[in-house]
């Protein structure tokens, strides 16, 4: 990254994203049957595609009113559910405005 | 053309797109018409261009290649419509090909040898990566790969519902899970040389227009030492390489068969406003600006393309929405422009023959929104639309990592 790091999320804030973001890929994956998915799986293993990858990046979006900046709304930054919460916290951090 | 003609178009002409331009102004015209007529190879078009030194050109330099990006091998492939449509989607899908193996394969690996070899023999590599029973799907496949007879080495067998130009190849890249227990999207792909692989056509290729692709089904058998395989995953092929290069490619194609319509209409339009002083027909200023439009268009994403190959950064949500756009406007424009000059020129456009004939051209446009169903790429971009930001054209910004 080019400028400031944003600040270190406290344990308590990034576990929240956690649990939100979680609830998020859960429901719009239908895992709900199933169970959550672990915050390192491959969600792209456990069947989703560009669509519901698209699906997901608008709901956390709306979740945590937040824009993630067009470098960001890439592949890897959807792969798991902990990649979604560690850049969410950053773009809660900073807008993501030094991506 | 005799050799020494070539050797002199070669000697005689400085880019890739001259030389291309020159096979389009004379051996491809000159045998469109039979091999449109016959659905059979190209095969005359493709050997001038093999001896013009126009064929590898998407291929590195050290494989035998010129190492093109995307927006000169656009213009490549747009020139060689204006002769023959089916030459230069052949050119076109064998440039994808040689791209998706150079820039992901690891270099001096037995890929790249294989590769190597295709290229010094003048070979084609065309691709097989549609399945029955789940189409052209390019994220899924059904067919596995599976240990083959010999220490080291993967047996494949896939019912492909179209394999470019499969009898004609001297390789063919063949999507597959990456073994019996993958999921679907866990693809590779493996590059298959002709004589590692048996061919069994399950249909014929009789088609409207691009009847010289000769891209019928097959069921493929092989069996490759596992080095054959592709390193990289098939998912980043796909969306580095293999997505962003064919909608740029495919959508030169159809501009070039747009141009080519539009200048046919253009020139009898002129004729008869020379000889019996007939007003030039508004539909021709329709044609022209669609053909401008889709020009600009198409240079702007295959130069976007070429900047990001460049940057060595992934292709965002905004981007894949413009490469999709592209496709989509490109094949519409293609199938407007050449029925826009079909309606101009009247019965000498709707011939066969002739020097005002469009048949082919709108025949061969026709194929362009069905080349990845428009219907199901519109509704891709309708979610995608709604994650695109408005980058305002800025550079990429130095770096999207977060650890």
């Amino acid at each position: 990254m080019t400028g400031h790091e944003p600040h270190a999320p406290s344990t308590t804030e990034h576990d929240a994203v956690l649990d939100r973001v979680t609830d998020i890929v859960t429901r719009l994956l239908r895992l709900q049957d199933v169970g959550a998915p672990g915050s390192s799986d491959d969600l792209w293993d456990l069947g989703m595609d560009s669509l519901g990858s698209v699906a997901i990046m608008a709901a956390v979006e709306d979740e945590f009113e937040l824009e993630f900046p067009d470098a960001l709304l890439v592949r890897s930054t959807f792969e798991s559910i902990d990649a979604i919460a560690r850049h969410t916290l950053v773009v809660l951090a900073d807008g993501g405005s030094d991506l | 053309m005799s050799p020494d003609a070539h050797a002199d178009v070669v000697a005689s002409t400085e880019t890739l797109t001259a030389r291309a331009r020159h096979v389009a102004r004379t051996v491809a015209p000159e045998h469109a018409p039979r091999v449109d007529r016959d659905a059979r190879f190209p095969r005359e078009s493709i050997d001038a261009l093999a001896v013009a030194g126009v064929l590898a050109a998407a291929a590195p330099t050290r494989l035998g290649g010129h190492g093109a990006g995307p927006a000169e091998l656009a213009q490549v492939a747009s020139a060689l419509a204006r002769g023959c449509g089916a030459t230069a989607m052949v050119w076109a899908m064998h440039q994808i090909q040689l791209a998706c193996v150079t820039r992901h394969a690891a270099e001096g690996d037995e890929v790249s040898a294989v590769l190597h070899a295709c290229v010094l023999q003048d070979g084609v590599v065309g691709s097989a990566t549609s399945e029955a029973g789940i189409g052209g799907a390019l994220r899924t496949s059904s067919a596995a790969l599976e240990p083959g007879s010999a220490a080291r080495s993967v047996r494949l067998e896939k019912h492909a519902s179209t394999i470019s130009y499969g009898r004609e190849a001297a390789a063919v890249l063949v999507t597959a899970r990456r073994d019996v227990e993958s999921r679907p999207n866990d693809q590779v792909a493996v590059l298959v040389r002709a004589d590692q692989m048996s061919l069994e056509p399950t249909s014929t290729w009789d088609s409207l227009g691009m009847r010289g692709t000769c891209s019928p089904g097959f069921r493929l058998v092989a069996e490759v030492p596992l080095g054959q395989v592709v390193a990289a995953p098939f998912h980043e092929i796909a969306s580095e390489t293999m997505v962003p290069l064919s909608h740029v490619l495919w959508s030169a194609v159809w501009f070039g068969l747009a141009q080519e319509a539009f200048a046919r209409a253009a020139r009898l339009v002129k004729s008869r406003h020379v000889s019996s002083g007939a007003t030039a027909p508004t539909a021709l200023a329709e044609a022209h600006w669609r053909v401008e439009v889709a020009g600009a268009q198409l240079e702007s994403v295959a130069t976007a393309v070429e900047l990001h190959w460049r940057s060595g950064r992934p292709f965002t949500t905004t981007h894949v929405a413009e490469l999709n756009a592209l496709k989509i406007a490109a094949s519409e424009t293609a199938v407007a422009v050449t029925q826009t000059a079909l309606r101009i020129c009247g019965l000498a456009g709707y011939a066969e023959q002739g020097e005002s004939s469009v048949a082919r051209l709108v025949r061969d446009a026709l194929s362009a929104p069905l080349m990845i169903s428009n219907d199901r790429l519109l509704a891709t971009n309708a979610a995608l639309a709604m994650m695109v930001r408005d980058t305002g054209g800025s550079p990429e910004p130095a770096s999207t990592e977060v650890h």
